[in-house]
């Protein structure tokens, strides 16, 4: 398969006081390929959280190359880092992130304002009622998010992170804040994304959603391993 | 323009936080253009006494009727021969230049001043307009005024017999009027020769020491004297540019010899120094605390406007999150206080009508404002963005 994202000696430093530092990833070594299903474990304060901003271009590390299909993201502008979020990262955090004041149909198409070709920002409208259907929330669209259950609102952010059609998923705790039910629901959904393709990326503490992925990797204090391929 | 259109969504989701940023914006605005007013007032004064002093002298009186004399006067019409002729020994000598402050308000038919009634006081079926008298070449220098269209009064406007009456109106009064235009007082009949260039004003530098502003008001070269004048006003007001003391000292003589009435002259340049430290220390005053209300409204749109983005730092998160650069969010911010200052720019200038000055305040001010939330987001990680939901 195609590789999708390569880290090599990945490092990333953060100044706390005038002389100390925190290590938060310490020579950082993995590929994911086109298609994967990667868990990363570990525990709170482990810095999954840290790697997940840097695989999602979010922040830049202090050494090591990362590679997002072929391209050195090191020295990108703000701007090619913000390109690269639009069109090939889709993102689902535990608190949704959604826009309060905004329908769900407003927040499922928000990443299309920052879409700069006319034509495929059009064609990706069209599909807006595809994926809706596709998520069970159809019926919901000019509903305001607010007024949405957990895992709706969820599933609203999964429909956002999709619309651009990117080529990889990364969701930090996406079952962190919904009871055991809704977290299947939401598992089930992505499983299906994987089915179809897609490649994707959870950060959990949740070993039992963990092992529902093809790949887990455990990150302790920094370090990174691959634990099991299935 | 989509951050823009961003921009209008928050100050519209809160509406009652974009008001209090949008008065406090007009409050800066006006403060501003106090502030400068003040500064101006200063400066064309300084340029008016600079003026006076390298002119020709002038003199003009200070009146030092006691009450006793005021007393036996107030029944003018016994002495209105005295007045008389102190009156012409100022204004009807050959080659006189004096002229007077005198200014009253005059009615006027209303119907030739339908245009400018909502300025102007009405009553009936006339309009009370400023009229100032004298208003001869002396005046016009003392002045230093500029016409706009038509000419200024020349020797054959100065007789008092001639009809209709020239005048000379401020630019205000050119919506109702134009050159040629003519208009009734009762039976007297008025004919436009010129109207003044827009701003066109003058400083009692001897009495109020203020501009009076002349877009409104109506110029005469001579008043209509008739009995009822009042002559002890025009006389306490007059001005007299000469070379000549003894002139002055001929006037004081006939003025001692009625012994109603007292007056002294004196050089109008020896009392301006007097006059300019006074407005200097008024000004410079007025200045300290305008300055200080200035600061504190500036900090306090600095405190509102952090507030105001503080509530929108998750959604700008979530907006960076899916694809928006660290630029355009800042475009967004800046974009909410530019639309507020625009708003309240439309309201100052329709108020007081000055649109360079709030323009120019409105530039520094955003530009001062700008650089805290500007520095935020640059320093600020996204994550911490999206922890702030309110």
């Amino acid at each position: 398969m195609k590789k999708l994202i390569e880290v090599q000696h990945l490092s990333k430093v953060y100044p706390i006081a005038s002389n100390e530092k925190v290590h938060a990833l310490k020579d950082v070594n993995f590929t994911i390929s086109e298609g994967d299903l990667i868990a990363i474990v570990g525990t709170s304060g482990s810095g999954k959280s840290t790697l997940l901003r840097i695989l999602g271009c979010i922040d830049t590390q202090s050494t090591g190359q990362y590679l997002f299909k072929g391209l050195n993201i090191e020295g990108k502008t703000d701007k090619e880092l913000a390109n690269i979020r639009n069109q090939s990262i889709g993102f689902v955090m535990q608190d949704f992130s959604l826009i309060e004041d905004y329908s769900v149909k407003k927040n499922v198409l928000l990443p299309l304002t920052y879409e700069k070709n006319k034509v495929k920002r059009n064609k990706r409208k069209k599909n807006l009622n595809t994926l809706l259907e596709k998520l069970n929330m159809s019926n919901q669209e000019n509903q305001n998010v607010t007024s949405l259950s957990g895992g709706q609102k969820q599933r609203v952010a999964i429909a956002r992170a999709l619309i651009n059609q990117p080529a990889i998923l990364l969701a930090d705790e996406p079952t962190g804040a919904l009871d055991q039910a809704t977290s299947k629901e939401i598992m089930s959904i992505l499983h299906s994304l994987h089915a179809e393709g897609k490649t994707i990326i959870i950060v959990t503490h949740d070993l039992q959603i963990a092992e529902q992925c093809q790949r887990i990797f455990q990150i302790e204090d920094g370090h990174l391993h691959e634990v099991c391929e299935l | 323009m989509k951050q823009l259109l961003f921009a209008l969504e928050d100050l519209w989701k809160r509406k009652w936080l974009s008001l209090l940023l949008l008065i406090q914006c007009i409050l800066l605005l006006c403060i501003a253009n106090f502030v400068t007013d003040n500064i101006k007032d200063l400066s064309n004064m300084k340029q008016e006494v600079e003026r006076v002093t390298k002119s020709e002298p002038i003199y003009y009186f200070h009146d030092l009727t006691t009450e006793k004399q005021l007393d036996r006067t107030l029944n003018q019409s016994a002495h209105l021969e005295e007045y008389k002729k102190i009156y012409k020994e100022i204004y009807e000598k050959q080659d006189s230049q004096a002229f007077s402050l005198y200014s009253t308000s005059y009615p006027f038919d209303l119907r030739y001043f339908k245009e400018n009634v909502k300025d102007l006081i009405v009553e009936g079926h006339q309009v009370y307009i400023d009229v100032l008298t004298f208003a001869n070449q002396s005046f016009y220098d003392y002045a230093q005024l500029k016409m706009a269209e038509g000419r200024y009064f020349q020797k054959e406007d100065l007789s008092p017999s001639k009809q209709p009456t020239s005048v000379v109106i401020g630019a205000d009064l050119s919506v109702s009027l134009q050159v040629g235009s003519e208009f009734t007082s009762d039976e007297e009949r008025f004919r436009v020769i010129g109207i003044l260039e827009k701003n066109m004003s003058y400083m009692n530098l001897a009495a109020s020491k203020d501009f009076i502003q002349l877009d409104r008001m109506i110029l005469l070269p001579t008043p209509v004297l008739e009995d009822n004048t009042d002559y002890y006003s025009i006389i306490s007001s007059s001005f007299i540019p000469t070379s000549n003391e003894q002139d002055l000292r001929d006037l004081m003589e006939v003025i001692q010899q009625q012994g109603h009435i007292s007056f002294i002259y004196s050089d109008l340049s020896k009392q301006v120094p007097y006059v300019l430290e006074d407005k200097r220390k008024w000004i410079q005053m007025q200045l300290m605390l305008t300055i200080l209300i200035s600061a504190f409204t500036l900090i306090s749109i600095t405190v509102s406007y952090l507030q105001f983005i503080r509530k929108y730092m998750f959604d700008l998160g979530v907006h960076i999150l899916i694809g928006a650069t660290k630029n355009q969010v800042i475009v967004r911010l800046c974009s909410q206080l530019m639309i507020l200052f625009v708003i309240a720019n439309s309201i100052v200038i329709f108020i007081i009508h000055k649109f360079q000055l709030s323009f120019i305040v409105t530039v520094i001010s955003c530009l001062i404002l700008w650089i805290i939330p500007i520095i935020r987001i640059r320093k600020m990680k996204i994550d911490e963005m999206l922890r702030r939901k309110s």
